[in-house]
Order: structure tokens, then sequence, then C-alpha cells
């Protein structure tokens, strides 16, 4: 392919802005929505536990995942900083 | 005497034990649902406990496009707890079903991609051998449990519903997974009521894309559907086509002041309802996207 068309680069296509958000909850917390206070109560009338036996309680998880992500080198090429948890080539989409 | 103690031992081995994976939407938007399912299953005598330390399923429909790695490790991620635990995996939801039935079977199929998934997990201290099953919430309740022992056992509730399989529920050519769910429904309730658009998407993989055509040429399409049959409640097992629906809702209420006043609920309500438990015991009355007190009135009427 490369002989046939000498021009031809990778396209680096930037990730969908209603994906980028949801990237860094997953990485930050593990899934992709936080426990709110509404939630608390809501699960209590449930009659589970307040605290999801998710992610969201063993912390544990957030920081394997992390590891895992880092060592895939996957949080580079999306150029997400997961220190900061912002994208380092579109401050539009940081967090929004 | 042996004999007979060694088949029942064989029994007691086979019988299997799960690990609910509860996925991102079910824990923090459908906690009916979540109660529901740990309530109902060990009355039906299925040894289920959670899956703990879950993390996002990942959703298969971004990752495999942007880096298949990302997907098996973190798919493996969720399946080693439970293979730690020695049970098999359940899902409710079909989306994070396909993320972590799919992988598996890759896992399973392709030892270089195993090798590959366990040299990024080592960097967590994990490993996965895969030696769980993935089975659908469906499939536990019509081949474990049995559809003719639920057909017999549960109470028939006098309602009227319409259902939403999804997408990712056609995931066998064949649609064995559809069928159920359809059957399942058609034990528990007088009546399912056709609409014309039950194969027709949620519009949440569209949302990605187009959130206004989700809106408004997917979710809204088949909210007008169902509310012109007038029925009770619209079923689902699908956290993510829920999550879909409740930012549609309430996104057409905001905007355009349109009520779509039909409960969605989750098949494991009726079966829980069914087999004796009350609305307060898992909590159906709250955080709904419709009030479910019509419903329930149905549902208690002896």
């Amino acid at each position: 392919m490369k002989e046939l068309y000498p021009w031809r680069r990778p396209v680096k296509i930037p990730l969908p802005s209603s994906v980028k958000p949801q990237l860094i909850r997953h990485f930050s917390i593990g899934l992709l929505y936080p426990v709110t206070d509404e939630l608390i109560e809501a699960r209590k009338k449930a009659n589970i536990d307040p605290i999801p036996p998710t992610a969201h309680r063993y912390h544990e998880a957030v920081d394997d995942i992390q590891k895992i992500v880092r060592a895939m080198d996957i949080d580079k090429k999306m150029g997400l900083d997961l220190d900061k948890m912002e994208y380092k080539f579109n401050d539009r989409a940081n967090g929004h | 005497m042996i004999e007979q103690t060694a088949i029942e031992a064989g029994k007691q081995a086979a019988k299997p034990k799960y690990a609910h994976f509860l996925g991102c939407v079910m824990p923090t938007k459908m906690p009916w649902a979540e109660s529901a399912i740990m309530k109902v299953l060990p009355k039906l005598g299925v040894d289920v406990e959670y899956l703990t330390r879950s993390t996002c399923c990942p959703r298969a429909g971004v990752w495999i496009s942007v880096d298949k790695r990302v997907w098996l490790t973190l798919a493996s991620y969720n399946l080693l707890q439970a293979e730690e635990a020695g049970r098999d995996v359940m899902v409710s939801c079909n989306g994070c079903y396909v993320t972590l039935y799919e992988a598996n079977k890759v896992l399973q199929e392709d030892p270089k991609a195993l090798e590959e998934v366990n040299h990024y997990l080592a960097s967590a201290g994990k490993h996965y051998d895969a030696n769980v099953r993935v089975r659908h919430l469906l499939e536990v309740l019509y081949e474990d449990v049995g559809i003719d022992r639920i057909k017999k056992e549960a109470r028939k509730l006098p309602i009227r519903v319409a259902i939403h399989p999804g997408c990712h529920m056609r995931i066998f050519q064949d649609g064995h997974l559809v069928r159920y769910f359809t059957e399942l429904n058609e034990a528990l309730v007088d009546e399912v009521v056709p609409y014309g658009l039950e194969r027709m998407c949620c519009g949440l993989q569209a949302n990605l894309a187009d959130r206004e055509f989700a809106t408004y040429d997917r979710a809204k399409r088949k909210f007008d559907a169902i509310k012109a049959q007038n029925v009770d409640a619209l079923v689902l097992v699908c956290s993510g086509c829920y999550d879909q629906f409740e930012r549609a809702i309430a996104a057409l209420k905001k905007k355009d002041g349109y009520n779509f006043d039909v409960p969605v609920i989750h098949l494991a309500e009726l079966l829980a309802i069914s087999y004796g438990l009350k609305p307060d015991d898992f909590g159906m009355r709250y955080m709904r996207t419709a009030p479910v007190d019509k419903l329930i009135e149905k549902l208690e009427i002896k």
C-alpha cells in the first residue's frame, strides 16, 4: 500500500467532543456517573447499600484502571493528562 | 446410595454461581432494578452476589474503533473480579453484555490476545485466565430457573405493557435473547401490547453524534407509538437504553413540554412483584422518569 500511495500518512482523528467528558469520568471515578445525594437516598429507600459496590466504593479499582491506561499509552494518544484530567489539545472539551 | 450421593454432589457442583455486573447506569440511575434483581433471584434459587470493584464495561462501540487493546483489557479487569471470586458473570444491560461476552470470546479463542491483555493487567498486579462464562440475566431466568417454572409459579400481573428489547439483544443470529425477553414478559403480565416499533433503536449510540436525531427521530418516535397504545408501563432490561430514554424524556419535557407519562420499568420489578415482594421492598417509587403510583395500584390488586 505504501508503494502505491507513498504520500499517504495515518490520520489522527480527534475524539468526538461527546466522548471526551465520558472518558474523563471513566478514568477518574471508574464509571460514567457519580454518586449523588439524591442517589444515596434512593438507594437507601431501595434497601441496598447507599454506595454501590463498584469502583464508587473500591477506589483502588480506579488506580488500577489508570495504571493499565498508562501502560497502554492510550492517555498520550488521546492527549489526556491523567494527573490533571484535562485534554492537552482542546481546552473547550475539558469537562464539558 | 453412593451413586445417589455422587449425583447430588454433581448437581451441587453444577449449580451456577453468578457475580452480578452492574455497569455504570443501573447502580446510579436504576436502584430499583438493582435491588429487585438482587432480591428476587435468590427466591428463584439463583446463587448471586455482586461483582465488586467493577468499572465501566467499557463501551465496545467506542473502544473497538479507537483501540481494541483498551476494550479487551478493561473488560478483562471486570471479568477477572468474577474469576477471582469463582463465579460466572451475569449482566442485565445489553450493551455491557455484548462488551463483556465478545471480549471473553476473543480471549478464550485467541491465546495471543489473552497474553497481551495479561501484559497490561500486570501493571496493576492483575491476571485473567478467561475461565468464566458471561451470561445475560434473561439466560439465567429462562434457562437456569426455567421458563416453565416461572410460567407455573408466577402470579400473572393485571397490566398491559409495551416492551423494548434493544438492539444489542439481537447479538445472536437465532434471536434467543429477544424470544426469552418476550416470553418472560408474556409469563408475567396480562398483555404485551405491540406498537410496531419494537425493533427501533432507543437512540443511545446516535446520541454521541447527533443528539437531536437521537431524541426526536428515535426516542420520541417510540414514545409516541407507545403512548398511543395506552399501556401501563414500558418494560426493558437494558440500562443503556434506559439511560437514553431518561435523557430524552427530560429533554423533551424541558424543551417542548412533552410528557412521556408511561413508567419505564425493568423486567425484574415485574418478577419481584409477581414473586411476592412489595414495591417498597426495592424502592420502586423513587428516581423514576414518570410517577408509578397508578401502576403500583394495579400491581397490588390481588
